[in-house]
């Protein structure tokens, strides 16, 4: 695979395609982590296959849908584009909350919008420079990765900081019943979700290129761009990562927080109390 | 408890209450004392101690906010029963000398007894009966409580 990436090489070599024989080989893959769920007792089966069938339409999709958006050139189909990403992502970020969905939908959907808008409005305008600035080209691709992360970093966060403030519960109402805020009082678990949240995204700018060859990098050296042009993009892009994650994860927690007290900064009834 | 040893505890409480005290060792050694909770354990890691350390190191910390009023939510349950009268002694005498007032839930009759002026007898999240403690353990016309003040002799 390496050798492929050569610079004399990618002039003279043809890419190799996948035909449609060669996609449906490789369902032979997802048959293996479907195993792995049933031998497990997993249940994710169903999911898998769900899932396999999405990644093959949407992707199929994606694709028409692109050639049209880029012929069209309209930068309300652009913004239509962004936001239709980001309201999949929420909904995927939150679906797997039980308890206070409805509440972590509206946060964890400002906290990506802030978080990625941010990260793209500044990659768009100070960085990269676009010409148009709604050009879709590389806003949508762009977005789409920074969403994809922001989305597990605003799930994580989420997940630990529940699971924190219910491990830790004696110790937020010791905090409290001594005349802390509530700020004061769930510092601890905050700064724990935020440090789950934001360590995948440290150990990806960790291994970058060493272990991880990023699918954009990858994307545009296989389509014939210069590995020289392409490291460059990737490196505005594992950075925007890191102010977008480290944003939304921000955002999630310091806001979902609050939810576990009332006006009156007492701290909820919550499923389970224990430890000391 | 937080995280940290007894002695950041403590001074964890002294700031959130912004106790003004300027010679904060010698106040955690007086919480300390008067928790009846051994000065070395000050460098112990909260997290390390038994559970009647834990429940006496609350109560040193709660000293640490010099408060008004210190509400006590079953502060003894962890605590042999000579401890447990001690340390009721020892709010009580604390009420008197820094002038505060305690408020405190128990299921231990004696504890009642021994440490309050003036109670209120809880069932079912009802008060049944409510006045001056002498009078609860003395005469009393309700025939409920009676039952209960009895049941409770054995204890």
């Amino acid at each position: 695979m390496i050798s492929v990436l050569q610079p004399s090489e990618v002039q003279d070599r043809p890419i190799v395609d996948v035909s449609s024989l060669d996609l449906t080989l490789a369902v032979g893959l997802i048959l293996i982590a479907i195993g792995v769920s049933r031998w497990q007792k997993l249940g994710l089966e169903k999911d898998f296959v769900v899932g396999a069938v999405r990644t093959v339409f949407q992707l199929a999709l994606v694709g028409y849908v692109l050639v049209y958006i880029f012929a069209l050139d309209r930068w309300y189909l652009v913004i239509a584009a962004l936001l239709s990403m980001l309201v999949v992502a929420t909904h995927t970020a939150v679906y797997r909350h039980e308890e206070s969905r409805r509440a972590l939908l509206g946060i964890t959907a400002a906290a990506m919008l802030l978080g990625s808008g941010l990260s793209l409005l500044y990659v768009g305008a100070v960085v990269v420079r676009m010409e148009p600035w709604y050009n879709p080209r590389y806003l949508i691709p762009l977005f789409g990765m920074i969403v994809g992360n922001a989305m597990n970093a605003a799930a994580l966060a989420a997940e630990r900081l529940r699971s924190e403030m219910e491990s830790r519960r004696a110790e937020v109402e010791a905090y409290l019943a001594l005349g802390a805020s509530p700020e004061r009082a769930s510092r601890e678990p905050v700064r724990r979700s935020l440090l789950a949240s934001l360590i995948p995204t440290v150990n990806g700018l960790m291994v970058v290129g060493l272990v991880s060859i990023p699918g954009m990098m990858t994307g545009q050296i296989i389509a014939g761009a210069s590995p020289l042009t392409a490291f460059r993009y990737q490196i505005v892009v594992m950075f925007m990562l890191a102010s977008s994650v480290a944003i939304t994860a921000t955002v999630v927690t310091l806001w979902y927080c609050r939810i576990f007290f009332t006006r009156a900064e007492q701290l909820r009834p919550g499923a389970q109390a224990s430890g000391s | 408890m937080f995280p940290g040893t007894v002695r950041d505890n403590l001074r964890e409480a002294a700031e959130l209450a912004r106790n003004p005290e300027k010679d904060l060792e010698a106040e955690m050694r007086a919480a300390m004392d008067l928790a009846e909770l051994d000065r070395a354990l000050l460098g112990r890691e909260g997290d390390r101690l038994s559970m009647g350390q834990k429940q006496r190191a609350n109560i040193a910390r709660a000293l640490m906010t010099r408060p008004e009023v210190l509400l006590m939510d079953e502060p003894t349950s962890a605590l042999d029963p000579e401890t447990a009268e001690r340390l009721a002694d020892t709010i009580r005498r604390l009420s008197v000398e820094r002038m505060f007032a305690v408020v405190m839930i128990t299921h231990r009759l004696a504890e009642a007894r021994r440490a309050s002026d003036f109670m209120a007898v809880m069932e079912a999240g009802q008060v049944i009966e409510a006045g001056p403690t002498p009078e609860i353990f003395g005469q009393t016309e309700n025939a409920r409580l009676r039952a209960f003040l009895e049941s409770g002799r054995e204890r």
